[in-house]
This record gives structure tokens, sequence and C-alpha cells, in this order.
């Protein structure tokens, strides 16, 4: 077979060698730390269990809590009754605020940073300070600032003319607003980064070619830098997706675990914690991760079945 | 352009080697980064070895370090003094019982998760803290070891009985109270004297009828609570003759139908819903309010800014009020009194946390060595009696001239309760101690009437144990 | 006006609007850094108090001295830069050439594999967190930042990110080299990693942020205080079961982040300095 292969299937070959030798590393060492944890919570979601004794088997019955915490929900119980319910309407709640303006503002600041202005270096740190602090200790720090009488009341009644101070974190209206605040605050410098990154590969000249033909600066952005930045989109909306649907470190810290008044900070993935170690039913947490999982698969499928196409 | 990328890797390769170095040079870290390596062969060698350590044969030292035996013993800490005092300790406790080597482990969030965890992977440390609400848990599974096999009568009788009594299941005691706290009512004595008010409420009613003259006459808020908070409400309902609460199976549920339940928790309830919702409704000043009206992140926190005359909170605030607010002196400035007393009497809360022995421990004679000595007078002389954070669990440090005033004073109620309750409703109290507040606050923000919560909590109740 | 005079004016609006913008988000942005740096010279009564203060009264250095004072502070740092080292240099070497393969090489299963490694992003940890603890216990690496560090060696959000970047290369320039006889592995050392600095200094900045910043990992596998990394530390030295203590908190994190923003300093080269790669007909 190799005696009379063509030139391009050759390097067809070389290609397949070199591809499995260059993802190898990162297969073995995600097969033993990711996937075996993976086809544990699989297991796990047919079984009842609490850590100490011998798991049980018992079907699809933890399933069944979830569609049966689901339809609760959709008729109008309360939510510490429906949690699961609660904590899935908050997130996407939550991620539709959360991603597009994160995403956007993280393009909009890389390329205001990449542009040659005075005091750049400056600018670009400031939007970037943000995602240099833990989302434990921003979360403490932001309970403080958003208190009745902290200090983001006082700006705004200084600001707004008429505004009444909220007593954000205690409010069952502003709970979920003020963190997803937070996480955007947070996170538009951090996705910044990866823009600003992928901005060095757009070719200059097409810039210049742009200049020429007299296209303004917000011409250019729009019909040169957005598209050039494609993939790099993708990248941050995955991310920003997978990291939105899944939150757990804000609400923890700002909502508490059972999610604030009225339910208002309840996540999924608080949800999940408080299955697992609260209620002390892995099981019912593992089903519940997996429906979590197929929306997030679902979202981000998509998403790059969309928008991804750059990507061949 | 490879160079200055290899550079990068290059220079952080070696940041990560340098930092290795450095930490390899602390000494300790090389030895003490797989504990539970050594830990094993340890295990492994101590068997054969036991029969010689029981015979107390002398033997070299180089064959004393083989039989040692390896426990290990995990805890929450608070900060770096309370961890040197841990360490203290068991380096005294190594010094006495020379066969045995404590591999201390600090878990400092999540603590019960963390300790779940491990046990389902099948690691589980051989002595942990327990939190009071979490303690059924352990004990229903089979996870603590009866500590009744090893103790003796005489050790555990230098307890405070109420401490001991929610551990024992079947005539079998699991767990030894570390330390423990109280509530009691802190008031700020000079909002009290503005107020002409003289001696703290004795009764409920006097608590808010007091919390509204003090609004009126200095405009402070009278009274802090928390929205919600079951465990808070729970002396008033004692106290005026309901049962304690107790919740294992589905028709507990009746506790709630309880005329004295149904009017002590609507009474509490409204403390918050007429004290300050209606209040503000009706643009007047509001009497009732929780930390964050008034701008403070928890009860401890408005009481030490002065913001409110009054709360109800327990001996961890002691502590908190000395550091942060040094300005703010016990006995001039605010006070302690036990809490108002019901048509029964009085009644308050207590709060502890014991030590437990794995079940599935190699060694529980060892880990109840070391429990022993934790707990018992000398232990708790160093470890909580000067400390200050907490109150000791054994009777007999009333007098001790090391236990700080504030402390000493909350002792001195203990007579007059009638009960002390330790925070625990059955083997769900951590989940029904959040579910019930979630109502309890929902009522008190005037979402739902207070019937409806005391339903809602009934019903919690209902389905927790019906499957 | 001419139309000389009319581009110069539109140019100096965009200007003034740039600036406009560019100070407006920096001042949101920073204003709770601010506000905590003020904060961190002040008692906690004066923190808390309203309307806010800026003027420190009394001026207190107590926070920063309660950091310091604690033993195991350097001890935390040096914990932390150890295992932001070794996570930083496992994703560089790795997702870089797992990222370059599944951007630009064929071969079967390539979109499976990414994909299933994709979904391995999706699963909430809490319940991996039992069969993670296990493996790591069984490899007898509880309570050592090796340990610690395998879980995150090749993260697969860098494969991802890397995988993008080389997407978004233009093909000419890998092409052209192909036709010169380039096969795949050397086109990846001579033509992909030199191009792929500004994504490799992301990576590093994104990997240490993570690792330096990381608070439930270290929680689970870390035991002994000398062995915690630096919020841990934190959460450990200044949080009770009951309360916090916030100013010497709030003062550690600005002490912690200052690393972070000195490496994004010094990568930013990288970031920004990159070369413009111009297609493949030059």
């Amino acid at each position: 077979m190799f005696s009379f292969s063509s030139f391009y299937e050759k390097s067809r070959n070389k290609d397949i060698l070199a591809g499995l030798f260059l993802i190898s590393f990162a297969v073995v060492l995600n097969l033993v730390f990711g996937y075996f944890a993976m086809v544990f919570a699989f297991y796990l979601s047919f079984f009842k269990w609490d850590y100490i004794g011998k798991m049980q088997f018992v079907g699809l019955h933890n399933y069944m809590i979830v569609i049966r915490d689901l339809s609760r929900g959709l008729h109008g119980y309360p939510y510490i009754l429906a949690p699961f319910y609660t904590g899935l309407k908050n997130i996407l709640i939550y991620t539709a605020l959360v991603v597009p303006i994160q995403t956007f503002l993280a393009v909009v600041l890389a390329a205001f940073a990449n542009q040659k202005i005075k005091g750049q270096q400056f600018f670009k740190v400031s939007y970037f300070l943000p995602a240099t602090t833990s989302s434990v200790i921003v979360g403490l720090i932001f309970i403080w600032l958003f208190m009745k009488t902290g200090f983001i009341n006082y700006v705004l009644v200084h600001v707004i003319p008429g505004f009444k101070p909220i007593d954000w974190i205690n409010s069952p209206h502003y709970l979920l607003l003020a963190i997803a605040l937070v996480a955007i605050w947070g996170t538009s410098g951090h996705f910044m980064v990866s823009f600003l990154a992928a901005m060095q590969a757009i070719p200059k000249d097409m810039y210049e070619a742009a200049m020429l033909d007299g296209a303004g600066p917000i011409r250019r952005f729009f019909f040169i830098t957005i598209p050039m930045l494609k993939p790099m989109i993708t990248y941050v909306v995955v991310m920003g997706l997978i990291g939105a649907l899944q939150m757990f470190d804000l609400a923890w810290i700002m909502a508490g675990s059972s999610g604030g008044p009225g339910g208002a900070g309840y996540t999924v993935a608080l949800d999940i914690y408080n299955e697992a170690f609260t209620r002390i039913r892995p099981g019912v947490a593992a089903a519940k991760s997996w429906f979590l999982f197929a929306i997030i698969f679902t979202t981000t499928y998509i998403f790059q079945k969309k928008y991804g196409r750059a990507i061949r | 352009m490879k160079k200055i990328y290899s550079l990068i890797l290059v220079s952080i390769v070696l940041l990560g080697v340098a930092a290795a170095g450095c930490i390899g040079g602390g000494g300790t870290t090389t030895t003490s980064t797989s504990p539970t390596a050594t830990g094993s062969t340890v295990i492994k060698t101590e068997t054969q070895v036991q029969t010689q350590t029981t015979t107390q044969t002398k033997t070299t030292t180089q064959t004393q370090i083989e039989k040692k035996v390896f426990i290990r013993f995990a805890g929450w800490s608070a900060g770096e003094t309370e961890m040197k005092n841990y360490q203290k300790i068991i380096s005294e406790f190594e010094k006495k019982y020379p066969n045995i080597e404590v591999k201390y482990e600090v878990i400092t969030k999540m603590f019960h998760e963390n300790i779940l965890a491990s046990f389902g992977a099948g690691v589980a440390p051989d002595v942990f803290y327990v939190d009071s609400s979490w303690a059924p848990i352990f004990i229903n599974k089979g996870a603590l070891y009866p500590i009744s096999n090893l103790a003796d009568k005489s050790f555990t009788d230098q307890f405070y009985p109420f401490l001991l009594k929610p551990f024992e299941k079947n005539g079998k005691l699991y767990g030894i109270p570390k330390d423990w706290s109280m509530l009691v009512l802190f008031y700020n004595k000079k909002l009290f004297e503005q107020a002409g008010i003289t001696k703290p409420p004795q009764t409920w009613e006097e608590l808010e009828q007091d919390a509204k003259i003090i609004t009126e006459k200095t405009g402070v808020p009278g009274l802090a609570i928390y929205l919600g908070g079951f465990n808070r409400y729970v002396p008033v309902a004692v106290s005026n003759g309901a049962p304690k609460p107790w919740f294992e199976k589905a028709s507990d549920a009746s506790w709630f139908d309880n005329p004295v339940v149904k009017e002590t928790l609507t009474w509490y309830i409204n403390l918050y819903r007429i004290g300050n919702v209606q209040m503000q409704k009706e643009g007047k000043k509001p009497y009732v309010v929780q930390p964050s009206d008034v701008g403070a992140g928890w009860l401890g926190d408005a009481f030490g800014q002065q913001k409110v005359a009054m709360v109800i909170s327990g001996n961890w605030m002691i502590p908190f009020l000395a550091d942060q607010f040094p300005d703010f002196k016990y006995g001039t400035d605010w006070d302690m009194a036990p809490l108002p007393a019901g048509k029964d009497g009085r009644v308050t809360m207590a709060y502890t946390v014991i030590l437990g022995i794995n079940a599935k421990t190699k060694h529980p004679q060892e880990a109840w060595d070391f429990v022993k000595f934790i707990t018992g007078p000398e232990g708790q002389k160093d470890l909580v009696v000067k400390a200050g954070q907490t109150l000791p669990s054994i009777k007999g440090f009333e007098n001790d001239p090391d236990m700080w005033p504030q402390h000493k004073k909350t002792l001195s109620f203990i007579p007059e309760y009638k009960q002390l309750i330790v925070f625990l409703w059955g083997p769900k109290s951590g989940e029904l101690e959040g579910k019930f507040s979630d109502a309890m606050a929902s009522a008190m923000r005037g979402e739902m009437t207070p019937e409806k919560a005391i339903e809602v909590m009934k019903q919690l109740v209902q389905e927790e144990f019906s499957s | 006006m001419t139309p000389k005079e009319r581009e110069i004016l539109i140019k100096r609006i965009w200007k003034v609007v740039t600036y406009v913008v560019l100070i407006t988000f920096a001042l949101v942005y920073l204003m709770p850094f601010i506000r905590s740096l003020v904060a961190s010279f002040m008692t906690w009564a004066q923190a808390s108090h309203y309307p806010p203060q800026w003027i420190p009264h009394p001026f207190t250095l107590e926070n920063y001295q309660k950091l310091f004072r604690l033993e195991l502070f350097p001890r935390w740092i040096r914990n932390t830069a150890l295992y932001a080292g070794l996570i930083i240099a496992g994703n560089i070497v790795f997702s870089s050439m797992a990222g370059y393969a599944f951007a630009r090489l064929e071969f079967p299963g390539r979109d499976a594999i990414f994909s299933a490694l994709l979904s391995l992003l999706m699963i909430p940890m809490f319940v991996t967190l039992v069969p993670n603890y296990i493996i790591i216990y069984k490899l007898g690496l509880i309570d050592n930042i090796f340990g610690l560090a395998l879980l995150g060696l090749v993260n697969v959000s860098s494969i991802f990110l890397m995988k993008q970047y080389f997407v978004s290369l233009s093909d000419e320039i890998f092409e052209a080299a192909r036709l010169d006889g380039c096969g795949p592995v050397k086109a990846f050392f001579h033509i992909a990693l030199p191009l792929a600095r500004p994504a490799l200094g992301a990576v590093a900045v994104y990997q240490f942020l993570g690792s330096w910043n990381a608070f439930i990992g270290p929680l689970i596998f870390l035991r002994s205080p000398e062995n915690f990394t630096l919020p841990v530390g934190l959460s450990f030295a200044f949080q009770r079961s009951m309360w916090t203590e916030y100013t010497p908190i709030i003062a550690g994190s600005l002490v912690a982040s200052a690393p972070t923003i000195i490496l994004f300093l010094v990568l930013n080269k990288y970031l920004i300095r990159g070369i413009v790669i111009t297609g493949g007909k030059g």
C-alpha cells in the first residue's frame, strides 16, 4: 500500500501520525483525570449513596426526581420545593445577560487598548485589574460595596437624581443583577486578553488598504476586526457559556448556598452542590449534572454550528 | 523569534524549580508532602509490633520510630493562633504517647463536604470535627465510632450533660464536645440609659417593648435579628411551653400544629414584619432591623458599630467585639443578660462541635487517647479557656482565672435556664434549618403571611421524610 | 470648511470620544480597587461608615501588618508560585501541541476527540470530586502541590484557545511550508510556535490567573497550613465560622494581585508587539 502512495497520501499519513503524537499528552492526562471522573459520575447517577455505606441501584429514580422538580417549577410551586427549576431559570437569565455583554465589552476594550494613544498601558492595566483577583475575594469585596449604605448606592444616589438606595444583596429583585454586574466587571477584562492576542494575527495591510479606501475607525472595527476575530469570538462565547451556566463561586459567596432571598441568587451549580453535600444525595447531584451537561452541550453546539463556521 | 519563546518557557520552568527548591530548602515539606504515603507504610509495620508496645518493652529509638501509630486529625481552624495552639497540644500529646504520631489537617471551608467526599473515596481521617447540626448524618450512617465503648464514665461525667445527650443513640455516645457557645442577649448600656431603661428585658414581650422605647427615645433601632434564622426562634417556642423540635419522620411535621408554635412563630415573624416592614410603610422609624438595614455584615457588626441597641447572639461575638471594636468596652458600654423568659421560664440554644472518631479507623484506641487528651481538662485549658473564643465543655472552669470575664458571665447564666437546647433537630437539621429560614424570611419581608409560612414549613418536613 | 479641515475636525472629535470612553471605563473598572486600597489603611469601623470616607483616620497599617505577621505568609506565596509555574509550563507545552494538531492537521476522529475534550469542561466539579480524590490519593499525592498541579497540567480551555488561534492564522503560510517539504512536526516548531507567541502569552496569563487565584481545588487537595496556597491561606487566617475580618482580606488580595499585574505587564509585550502576519504572498 505504501509502495505507490502518492505525495499527498504520504503527507496525509504523516499528518495522522504527527497529529496523534501531538495530542497524545493532552488526551492521556485528561483520560486519567477527566474521563474517569465522567464515567464515575454517569455510574453514580443510577445509584443511591451516602458516601459512607454501600451504593444502592435505583435505576432512573434520580432522573425522575429532577423531572418532578422541573414540572413542579412549571406549575408555580415555591422555589424551595423546585430548587433545580429555580436555579435553571436564574442561570439562563444570568447567562443571557452576562455572555453577550462580557464578550462585547471584551472586544471593545481590546480594540481601544490596542490603539496607539497616550496612556494606552494605563487603560489596558485598569481593564485587566478586575480579572486579577479571585472570585471569592471579589465576591466579598462587592458584598461590602453593594451594602445598602455601601459605596455603589452612594455613587448612584449622587449620579442619578431621585435614586433610592437599594439593598442589592438582600433584595429578591436585585440580587441576580448584582451578581451579573460583578461577573461582567470581572470577566470582560479577562477575555480582553484573548482578543488582544488574536488582534496580533490580523494582517496590518488590511487596515492600511481600508484606510486608503477612506474607512473610518468604526467601519474598520466592524468590517475588518470583528470578522477576523471570529475564531476567538467563538472561543470567548463558548468559554463564557460554559462558565456562566456553571456559575458557582460568586453565587456561593454573594447569595449563600441557599441562594439568598427568595432563591434569587440560586444557580444550578449551587443546587448540585446542595444535592451532593447538604441533602447527601450524590446520585441526584450526578443526575442533575447530566441535565446541566445536556444544556451546556446543546447551547455551545448550536452556537458553534450557527456562528462558528469559520472553524473549518 | 523562537529564542524569545523558549526564553519564556525556560524562565517559567525555572520559576517552578526555584520555588520547589525554596520549599525543599525549608526542610519540612519533603517529608510532609506525602503523609499518606508514609502513613500507609507505618501502618503496615505497626500490626506486628503492637504487642510490643502494649507490653511496653523498651527498645532502641530506631525501632520506636518504626512502630509508631499514625493518626490523621482534621479540623477547621480559627486562624494561625488557634493552629499554633493545636500544634502545641499535639506535640505535648506526642511526648506523652511516644508511639502515636498525629497529622493535623486543616480544611478551612466546606469542612463537612470534604469529610464526606473523603469518606466516599475511602480515605477519611481518623479523628475529625463534626458540627452539631451535621452530627446526626454521621451518626445515622454509621460513620462514627461508638466512643462509649472506650470511654470511662469518670471521663464523660466531667462534661455538661446537655452537651453530651444529643450525641447519644441507643445508649451509645458518638462524640465528645470540644467546646461550645450559647445564645445570650447583648445590650448597649449607653443606649439603654439614654432611653431611661434600667435593666435588660426579662420577658419576650419586654424585649419588643424595650426595642420600641429605645427607638423612640434614641433614634437607634432597638433590636436586630436575622431574617429567617429558625434556630434563633426555637428558644421563644420552647420557653413558652412548646416541646423541643425534632424531625425524623413525616408525622413530626405536627410540631407546627402546636398552638404555642403557631402563636410564637407568628410573633417572631411579626417582629420584623410589623417592627420593620409595616413601620416603614407608615413612614415611622423601624424598631427591628436586620444587619444589612444598618449597613452591617452580621449581628455582631451591627452591635459593635452601635447601630442597634440589642442583639441575641452567641459567645463568638465576644472575641469579635474585643478585636474589631476595642473602644467599645465590655461592662461600661455593653453588657450581657440571659435570654428573656416565656410563660414557661428561660430557654437558650447551645452550639457545639464534637470530636468524632472514624468508625473505620484502624486505631480506635489511639484515636481515643488523642480525643481524650484534646477534650480533657489539660487540653481545654489551653485550647478553649485561654484562647477565649468559646466556652469549655467540661465543668469546673467557672472560676478559672484564665477565663475571659465575658465568657465567665455567660456561664453564670446556666442555672437560670430551664433548658439548653443543642442546635440539632433530627437527621436533616442543616437542610431543614436552611429551608425553614427561607420560608420565615419570606414571611418576614411580607411576601407571604405567617400562616402560609408555617404551612410551607410543615409541608417541607412531610416532603423530606415521605420517600 | 474644506474637506481637509473637516477630516482634522473628525479626527479630533474621534480622539475626544475615545478618551472619554476610555476614562469612563477605567473609572468604573478601577473604582472598587481604589475603594479597597483606601479601605486597606482603615479600621473596619471606618471602612463600613456611611457616607463613605476617603481619608483613613486613624491611618493604620495594621491590616498589612496582620498579613506579614502571619508566619506562613511567605510560604503560601512560594507554594502558589510553584503551583502556578507548573501549571503554566504544562499548559504552554502541551496545549500548543494539541491545539496545533486540532487546528491544522487532518487525522481520523479529530473533531470527535476535540468535542469529547471540550465536554470535560461541562461537568460540574462537585460530582467529579470523589473520583479525583480517589486518584490523587492512590497516587499518594494528597496535600501535595504536585498532585494538585497534575489535575490542571493540560487544561482543555488552553487547548481550545490555541486551536482557535491557529485557525485564525492564514492558510497560505502553512500551505507554503508544506509545499517546501516541511513536515507537520517541523512546521509546528518552525512556523506555528513562533507565530503563536501572542496566544501563548494569553494562555500563560490565563493559567497564571487561574492557578494563582484557585480556591476550591487547593482547599480540597491540600491539608496542611504550610502547604496552602495564598487564597486558601487568607481564608484560613481571616475567616471565622461566624464572621470575616474584612480589612486584612482586602489588603491581602491587593498584595496577591500584584504579581498578576506584573506578569501581565511583562507578557504584554508578546500580546501586543507580536509580529503581524502578512498572508502568503510576502
